[in-house]
């Protein structure tokens, strides 16, 4: 398939455009990284995703597939060789779509509180509550990996992406409230998984540094404070 | 928890706070002249799948409608969601809601994630298209339409004065890309019913009622004629028709929770 033929449309910083970029390497596709200026959309992202009008938008052919999680599993179905992101017997696959969604509409937001938090007591409660989350994701992992590295297995799956997509926020989380999210005492098995995560081939290149992730927190915080 | 909290999820996902105790769900009895040997088999056989649910639930009526279209037997459970019971909590912790599909004990959760499974399982009669592109596309529209069309539906309904007004913009808005979906088709999943018809199962009965609750009209023949036609549609076919709850008590449920959140409301202004 030419690189022309799959292209990405998405920003660097975001989780959401992650997923799609380490499914796609996964598979070994070539594609086409497009990305979007903040604080503008482009008028190819208006007009492949025009109900949400957000990244990340995955455009085969002349196909626009929308929603980080469908595009995983349109990848998954559409280069269908190995290795698999999906898991095969039909309760592992409804176990780690579950944990999937749980970690888009409960964790990430639970994450995003903390940013938004304002006082003392307002960030630790946010904490505890991001925290409790990991905790039960860190049992979710016990059971799926079943002593192996990955939520997959041996490789990366469905639920390593989807949660390992917001690593690199987590971190910056962890360095701007100088505390330890995923630690060897409350996630132990999170916690070594983090690292051989971000270090597989599949990942290092999409998942921005801490450093540089961080600035970009800043200026984003910054626009927030000026349209107040 | 206070009331505001745990009334702030009480539509979110799946929890109905007022299940009727009055509806009584018994399987059928086996035929007679059936042999005690197939009766038992029967037994284990629908003891394999059990459904926990809520009878007035739309989240849970899809989940019921697609194990009829598969055929597959299923004892269902009716649940008392003012009080949960220790099988929903432990099937469900995380978020103690209905509704779950047990199948050999293994519990799946989310309705649209539970239809997937009962698809992928049970695999005569697909409910899913086959091509990977229509897929995706199937399961935008029913995440769509589960997070705008619903509670945008139901905000709507709920909301008074020019607030009202704005709701129903915004939710008139989003059943146009619906209007859009059905152009040229007998049903969402083409000449049959699939997945996403299911999954927007709840327009022609629920948004109905939650209409007449709310007085106001958001899916009319006129604005959308081809949505409205394929409601008339979806609802004839007998097993969707046999799974709907009774229209009254839907009423009374949907009149009951608006007055409660409306006076909610009022008590914190």
């Amino acid at each position: 398939m030419a690189k022309s033929d799959v292209k990405v449309l998405g920003a660097w910083p975001s989780p959401f455009v992650m997923k799609p970029r380490i499914a796609l390497n996964i598979k070994s596709v070539e594609y086409e990284f497009l990305q979007e200026a903040l604080g503008s959309k482009s008028e190819l992202l208006l007009k492949s995703n025009p109900v949400h009008k957000k990244i990340p938008v995955l455009i085969h052919g002349d196909k626009p597939v929308c929603e980080s999680l469908i595009i995983v599993e349109y990848i998954d179905e559409t280069w269908s060789s190995a290795p698999s992101i999906l898991p095969s017997d039909p309760y592992d696959r409804a176990t780690a779509r579950f944990w999937a969604a749980y970690v888009d509409d409960k964790l990430f937001p639970s994450m995003k509180e903390i940013f938004i938090a304002e006082g003392v007591e307002a960030k630790k409660a946010a904490i505890q509550q991001l925290v409790d989350g990991l905790i039960l994701l860190e049992d979710a992992y016990v059971k799926c990996s079943k002593g192996k590295p990955f939520f997959g297995g041996n490789e990366i799956g469905y639920l390593d992406i989807a949660f390992g997509s917001y690593l690199g926020w987590l971190r910056v989380t962890e360095k701007f409230n100088e505390v330890k999210l995923l630690d060897e005492d409350k996630t132990p098995g999170l916690a070594k998984w983090a690292d051989i995560f971000c270090a597989d081939p599949a990942v290092k290149d999409v998942m921005p540094e801490t450093d540089k992730l961080a600035e970009y927190a800043k200026v984003l915080a910054k626009m927030r404070a000026a349209s107040k | 928890m206070t009331a505001a909290e745990e009334n702030k999820d009480l539509y979110r996902g799946e929890q109905w706070f007022i299940a009727p105790d009055e509806i009584q769900r018994t399987p059928p009895p086996p035929p007679p002249g059936t042999s005690s040997v197939f009766v038992e088999a029967l037994n284990i056989a629908m003891g394999e799948v059990k459904v926990i649910g809520a009878y007035l639930s739309l989240f849970c009526t899809r989940i019921e409608w697609a194990l009829k279209l598969k055929g597959v037997e299923y004892e269902y459970i009716e649940e008392d969601l003012k009080n949960k019971s220790p099988i929903l909590i432990n099937s469900n912790p995380v978020h103690k809601k209905v509704p779950v599909l047990l199948h050999h004990d293994n519990p799946i959760v989310e309705s649209l994630l539970i239809l997937e499974y009962i698809d992928e399982v049970w695999k005569e009669k697909p409910l899913l298209p086959q091509d990977p592109y229509q897929k995706a596309i199937a399961r935008f529209w029913a995440k769509f339409a589960d997070e705008k069309c619903v509670w945008g539906a139901w905000g709507a309904c709920q909301a008074e004065g020019e607030e009202k007004e704005k709701a129903a913009e915004s939710a008139m808005e989003s059943f146009a890309f619906l209007e859009k979906q059905i152009e040229g088709k007998m049903f969402f999943g083409g000449e049959e019913i699939g997945y996403l018809d299911l999954a927007l199962g709840w327009i022609p009965h629920w948004l109905n009622v939650m209409e007449e609750v709310g007085d106001l009209k958001l899916v009319d023949a006129e604005k959308f004629p081809l949505l409205q036609e394929w409601t008339q549609r979806f609802i004839q076919v007998p097993i969707i028709k046999e799974c709907l709850p009774a229209r009254e008590k839907l009423v009374n449920y949907f009149t009951a929770s608006l007055s409660y959140t409306r006076s909610l409301k009022a008590s914190h202004q």
